[in-house]
């Protein structure tokens, strides 16, 4: 069942590196910002 | 005859209100909170919509769920540019300086977005098309959109006065704006391996309410994600540029 989810009819390697990248920009984006207001507010 | 309709002075004062850094800072950290709770909510939705409840594509079976990052990319990459140039535009019209502030702290995020379009983008074509990468209309002006963000960044970084900078970045954002209409017909312009639009604003779209839906949750939630971190971005470059006045001293220390 979990496996089946994962496998996404055989494009998983597509679908998840695609969405996985995105993930990884955007978390990347909103850290470096939560950071540098940590830095500036102190 | 138009100035008595829009009353050229109460415009000009609207626009000075919110264009200053002070009000537009406090006014922005009020916004932020119900904008994180807008993403939290909307990402929720869209991504289990995008994965789970929306059946596989007839053509492209599970493969099409790209889309649901990919059309959302896409669009903040020419939104992100679209009001970068109104900001311009606004912003010699009545000089005010939240305009530069929007354009300078956008363009990365514009950067990074049309990053994602080209690359989700090109994962997505290798098992539809064959190959990650086509030098076709569609894919070449999005690739010139990225260089003219790249373009922004530098110019602004090889300009020592900050003044001349601005005006610089404001009037090459305008110009470059001829690429985004470029971007979007060039799917009907040219022959292309690019699909055409399967939203549609006018008319219907192209696609069942239970692939549509989670789509438009995906593409708001990249527009509050972008709109949180521009908010704080734009909040950061006015205390970096106030530093000195009074406001933001007291506000540092308390």
């Amino acid at each position: 069942m979990i496996m089946h989810f994962f496998a996404m009819g055989g494009f998983g390697d597509y679908i998840w590196s695609a969405f996985g990248i995105t993930a990884l920009v955007l978390l990347g984006l909103l850290l470096s910002t939560i950071y540098q207001y940590k830095k500036i507010i102190k | 005859m138009i100035m008595k309709i829009i009353n050229i002075k109460n415009m000009r004062q609207f626009i000075h209100k919110w264009g200053s850094p002070k009000y537009f800072y406090h006014y922005a950290g009020r916004l932020l909170p119900w904008f994180c709770i807008a993403a939290i909510s909307l990402f929720s939705y869209g991504l289990v919509g995008a994965l789970y409840l929306a059946p596989p594509d007839y053509q492209q079976g599970d493969g099409f769920r790209i889309i649901y990052v990919h059309v959302p990319a896409a669009f903040m990459s020419l939104g992100i540019y679209s009001l970068m140039t109104f900001a311009a535009i606004v912003g010699f019209i009545w000089k005010i300086k939240l305009s530069d502030i929007i354009i300078k702290t956008a363009a990365p995020l514009g950067a990074w977005f049309t990053f994602l379009a080209l690359v989700t983008g090109a994962i997505w074509g290798k098992p539809m098309w064959g190959t990650y990468w086509v030098w076709d209309a569609r894919l070449t002006s999005e690739l010139i959109l990225l260089v003219i963000y790249f373009g922004l960044i530098a110019l602004r970084e090889a300009i020592p006065d900050k003044e001349l900078a601005a005006k610089a970045t404001g009037i090459f954002t305008i110009v470059g704006f001829v690429n985004i209409p470029i971007i979007h017909f060039s799917v009907y312009w040219w022959n292309t391996l690019h699909q055409g639009d399967t939203i549609q604003v006018f008319g219907k779209s192209l696609m069942a309410p239970s692939m549509l839906h989670p789509l438009l949750a995906m593409i708001l939630a990249f527009i509050f994600f972008f709109g949180i971190v521009l908010l704080m971005r734009m909040r950061l470059e006015i205390i970096k540029r106030a530093n000195k006045t009074l406001w933001v001293r007291e506000f540092l220390q308390s």
